[in-house]
């Protein structure tokens, strides 16, 4: 029986090609002009008729076999999807596909000047490179940025326990990496974003602010509203570099939050250097990193 | 400081449109499903309240009248505290589908008691009402029970009333606002009918029970 | 903003007038950096119960631009009630007169004082110079700082102190006396209300300065 329908299939197949030939010959024929000698119109009319004829003999045997073939059902999707039609105005690849090339060109472009910016800086929290592979294995590679999730909960539990007055409340709203919410003794509100135990960012805003979003959820980037707050933001962000310690990173949190607590005596605490509380309508909002001794931003730098 | 107050009570809220009814316990779930087709936000769920109403009043040896603030906080949000001036309900004549009266409603601090009671107010009676609130459009409709306070202040020892929830359906526009919107609360109601009559009823006559 | 507020009269020295001393305040403020934001108010209306009840009691009812959409009201006791503006409305009911009877509270002839003038920024501190009328006499100058970072008095009162003295002077060596109860408390808008009320009532008790009305 299967062999019946394959040659069936096979007959109908050659047949279609004939009727293909012939019709592209009556075509092309016509196309290319009959060499019509005087008096032998009649002639190319001739070949005309007979060409069509064939094509007529050929489409009625077509028709004939036809009827004796069953319908295949096509199993094999992917031939299947080729004889859909899709639909270009409903499915919009082409504009998805060109937004994100440009868009990933985009990033290519950002990441060059980033690049060519930030290589010029010589304080890196990592160090790669450099050591020959000898003395690279006596070193423990860094891993503080892996620690796994209970590790971190245990560390920051541990520290949590030294101050009663910095309350720490962690949580995970963006998958693996912490994020502590402080309050240091209702003078401000600090959030640090982990990357494992390795300090990403801080935010430090106003006892009265909080650190939502209008929909409710934990907004990590917006600044405080209060300029003084933003240059503690900007002051603490510079002594977290000093106080990252890839190999020791539980060390290396805390003595940054003991230095950290020293900002509860911002708005109390006179500058070591001058003896005012304000210099240019600002608290002393830096804190030396070894002693912790509150100095104004001016005052530092001389 | 006059013209401050003639500004707020031209744009303020103050007219408040009310019909009620009072439907059984067998029937209240039905009221509730009806209520959540008909209203907004059918596909979130039933939306409840649990307050604490206290009335305070006072009293002068001119003035027959006692004047009557209600004060009402809500035992599950916390800071919530709203003090309201009701003035007397009129009837109208058959005209009018709806009782019509005067409402000033105002949020304030908590210590909205000490200062009533400091300002020569007294207790003049308090209950809870515990109950679900649906709105449509303008129009905010509330199935509650009321409870009474075996206790003064304290809101845990409950006992309802009556096995009956009160069905309001009220609606509050400014001073100059509101018309045709007697006309769409009738409608509205009608669509409850048979489950529920909201009509007019006379205070009034019920003081005088 | 809710920051720390305090609040000081400035004394006018012999011979000035008010609109001289305001506009010196005014200089200084350009001397000292601070840009300026706008004008404020802040004004008090004070209601008298009827003689007919049984307790006598005043309440003052007070608003502050700085908080545009609050009604303050304030009791003898020093009960403070925050509510919105339509609180302002319940008062009206409670002082109508109904049917040709007095209403329960009569508001105080005379009585209505203000203070209104510009108000300035500096970095976090906000500055007010305000002029004080009482039924449109002048009646003297208040001047308020707020740091509006800090929530605590007894925290920023130093910090507070360094900006104060170079504005008014020696008469900010000690704290206003409301805050000097509330140096460890988180301070609050109503505080900032109280500071002023203690300032109109000390006010409408002087005369009138010699020098010319505004």
């Amino acid at each position: 029986m299967a062999d019946n329908e394959v040659e069936r299939l096979t007959q109908a197949i050659s047949l279609t090609q004939k009727l293909r030939t012939s019709v592209t010959r009556v075509f092309s024929d016509l196309s290319d002009g009959y060499h019509i000698s005087q008096g032998n119109e009649k002639a190319s009319l001739n070949v005309l008729q007979k060409a069509l004829l064939t094509v007529n003999d050929n489409y009625s045997d077509l028709e004939k076999l036809v009827p004796n073939l069953n319908s295949v059902n096509i199993t094999a999707p992917n031939s299947a999807l080729v004889g859909i039609d899709p639909v270009y105005d409903k499915t919009p690849i082409y504009s998805q596909i060109t937004h994100a090339h440009k868009w990933t060109n985009k990033v290519h472009k950002l990441a060059d000047y980033a690049s060519a910016i930030l290589s010029p800086n010589q304080l890196k929290r990592t160090h790669q490179g450099g050591q020959p592979l000898a003395i690279k294995r006596q070193r423990k590679t860094p891993h503080a940025h892996a620690i796994p999730p209970q590790g971190v909960d245990q560390c920051i539990s541990a520290l949590e326990r030294l101050w009663s007055d910095m309350p720490i409340t962690l949580s995970r709203p963006m998958g693996n990496c912490a994020v502590l919410q402080i309050t240091l003794s209702r003078t401000l509100r600090a959030l640090i974003v982990l990357r494992g135990l390795l300090i990403e960012s801080v935010i430090v805003k106003a006892y009265s602010e909080d650190f939502l979003t209008p929909e409710g959820k934990v907004d990590l980037w917006s600044r405080s509203r209060y300029q003084v707050f933003n240059k503690v933001t900007d002051m603490v962000t510079a002594a977290t570099l000093h106080f990252c310690h890839p190999q020791m990173p539980d060390l290396s949190l805390r003595s940054f939050l003991v230095w950290f607590n020293s900002y509860k005596t911002l708005f109390s605490a006179p500058c070591q250097k001058c003896g005012k509380h304000l210099q240019g309508a600002f608290p002393p909002v830096w804190r030396e990193l070894r002693t912790a001794t509150p100095q104004h931003d001016g005052c530092r730098q001389t | 400081m006059d013209q401050m107050i003639s500004k707020v009570s031209k744009f303020a809220p103050t007219n408040e449109f009310l019909l009620q009814g009072s439907i059984m316990e067998n029937a209240h779930d039905v009221l509730l499903h009806r209520l959540r087709g008909l209203c907004d936000n059918s596909d979130s769920p039933f939306e409840t309240f649990t307050d604490n109403e206290m009335i305070f009043s006072m009293k002068n040896t001119t003035i027959t009248q006692a004047l009557n603030l209600r004060v009402r906080h809500s035992l599950i949000e916390q800071d919530s505290w709203q003090v309201r001036y009701a003035g007397m309900a009129e009837m109208g004549d058959k005209n009018r589908p709806t009782m019509v009266r005067h409402v000033i409603d105002c949020s304030t601090s908590d210590n909205i008691v000490l200062f009533l009671n400091e300002l020569g107010f007294r207790m003049d009676h308090e209950f809870v009402i515990k109950g679900f609130y649906f709105h449509k459009g303008r129009m905010k409709v509330t199935v509650s029970k009321i409870y009474k306070m075996n206790q003064p202040g304290n809101t845990e020892n409950l006992e309802p009333f009556s096995t009956s929830s009160l069905v309001e359906l009220s609606v509050v526009t400014q001073q100059s606002g509101g018309e045709g919107i007697a006309e769409d609360m009738k409608s509205f109601s009608e669509q409850l009918k048979p489950l529920v009559q909201l009509e007019k009823v006379d205070h009034r006559r019920l003081q005088n029970i | 903003m809710m920051g720390v507020v305090c609040v000081y009269a400035y004394n006018i020295p012999e011979g000035k007038s008010g609109q001289q001393v305001v506009d010196s305040l005014q200089k200084q403020m350009d001397i000292i950096g601070a840009t300026k934001t706008g004008n404020f108010c802040v004004d008090c209306e004070t209601y008298q119960s009827h003689p007919q009840n049984a307790q006598q009691r005043s309440i003052h009812i007070l608003h502050n631009s700085e908080q545009p959409a609050t009604c303050f009201s304030v009791l003898d006791s020093g009960t403070v009630l925050v509510s919105d503006m339509l609180f302002d409305l319940i008062m009206n009911t409670m002082t109508q007169a109904k049917s040709g009877r007095e209403g329960f509270f009569q508001q105080r002839k005379g009585f209505k004082i203000e203070s209104r003038g510009q108000r300035y920024e500096l970095a976090d501190f906000v500055i007010k110079i305000g002029s004080v009328s009482l039924m449109a006499n002048f009646k003297g100058v208040l001047i308020e700082v707020e740091y509006c970072p800090s929530q605590v008095p007894g925290d920023c009162w130093n910090l507070m102190k360094e900006i104060l003295q170079s504005i008014v002077g020696n008469t900010a060596d000690t704290p206003p006396s409301y805050i000097k109860t509330k140096m460890d408390s988180l301070y609050t808008p109503a505080d900032t209300i109280n500071q002023y009320l203690e300032h109109f009532n000390a006010f409408r008790k002087t005369a009138t300065p010699g020098q010319q009305n505004r």
